[in-house]
């Protein structure tokens, strides 16, 4: 087995253990689920192998449709599905898990998330992502948010022979809760 | 430089590094446009596609004007054998330098011959003639030939004793 591959199994397993530890009622007692919806719109730089040198580059711009998942019991931690599109360039789709780690309910609110970004269409990407955000609740279910990710790509048919994938982006948003 | 001037360059540099990227063109293949690929940062025409389509038809001129190919074949040859050619004058010159220093040495022999003369006596100016119709000729035999020449200073020597 392959480093990498070894290491992509490695990650694979701890998201899904933590997955596993939100999910994980503490009592017996009904959770009362929390769910948002946030759409963003974001760009950054680009990091990649060139000709013995870093290439930077602009990051396609890309628009984030993320669906979040807490529960009464635990609501500073969430778990969030994104649908990514890039729009800049070549048009392509993909799909990030995401856990978040949240300062807590209130107007307020910081939180840091990692998750594993994959790409799909039309070349293959995948790799892990980290960042953090901040979100200002205006309304108790309305709020604008903006977010600093960190992805590194590690694996996919779109990156370079033997080439890796940086990318330092911002994207900014609303976020609406059905609570 | 003012510090709101320094702010305003760098707010330029990072908006340039931004929306044009330094280093190369590409970072992945969907960098670049379609038909190419990415590859150390540049993008390069992908030729494994468009080898299937065209090179049929490549193959069907060549056939077409096969009397062409052969003489192509024939000019190859002969470019060959001119380039051998040139890389013996290449070692021609090399030797040429090596002659020019030769000359140098014989110079510095004569002067010391020279030398020689003028601890002895004064008189001796015909021999420094001598050296200075060898040293135009600028040869190896010529620096030979120098040696011999204290013979004769040697019995000049016996003459002024007297």
């Amino acid at each position: 087995m392959s480093c990498r591959t070894s290491k992509l199994t490695f990650f694979i397993w701890m998201l899904s253990a933590a997955f596993c530890f939100i999910l994980l009622p503490l009592s017996a007692k009904a959770q009362r689920p929390l769910y948002d919806v946030a759409a963003s719109a974001g760009t950054g730089l680009s990091l990649g192998p060139g000709d013995g040198r870093t290439v930077v580059m602009m990051s396609p711009m890309y628009i984030d449709l993320d669906f979040i998942y807490a529960n009464d019991e635990r609501p500073q931690f969430e778990l969030g599905v994104g649908l990514q599109a890039e729009l800049q360039g070549r048009v392509s789709a993909g799909v990030v898990p995401q856990l978040r780690y949240t300062s807590g309910p209130g107007p307020a609110m910081w939180y840091g998330l990692l998750g594993a970004p994959l790409v799909v269409a039309p070349f293959a990407l995948f790799g892990i992502e980290a960042g953090g955000g901040f979100l200002w609740r205006l309304e108790p279910a309305f709020g604008l948010f903006g977010e600093i990710v960190v992805d590194y790509f590690f694996l996919g048919s779109d990156l370079q022979d033997s080439g890796v994938l940086i990318q330092l982006d911002c994207n900014f948003g609303v976020r609406v809760s059905f609570r | 430089m003012n510090c709101i001037y320094m702010k305003t360059c760098f707010i330029f540099i990072v908006v340039g590094v931004v929306t044009a990227g330094c280093g190369g063109d590409c970072i992945r293949h969907s960098d670049c446009k379609s038909g190419f690929y990415c590859d150390a940062g540049y993008c390069l025409k992908d030729i494994s596609h468009n080898t299937d389509t065209e090179g049929v038809s490549s193959d069907d001129t060549l056939d077409s004007t096969a009397p062409t190919d052969s003489n192509t074949y024939t000019s190859d040859t002969s470019s060959d054998s001119s380039d051998t050619e040139s890389e013996t004058s290449t070692e021609t010159n090399t030797d040429t330098h090596t002659d020019t220093d030769s000359d140098t040495d014989s110079r510095t022999d004569s002067d010391t011959a020279t030398d020689g003369d003028t601890l002895d006596s004064d008189s001796e100016s015909n021999s420094e003639t001598e050296t200075d119709s060898s040293s135009s000729t600028s040869t190896d035999t010529w620096t030979d030939t120098v040696p011999i020449t204290p013979d004769t200073d040697t019995s000049t020597d016996s003459d002024t004793l007297p």
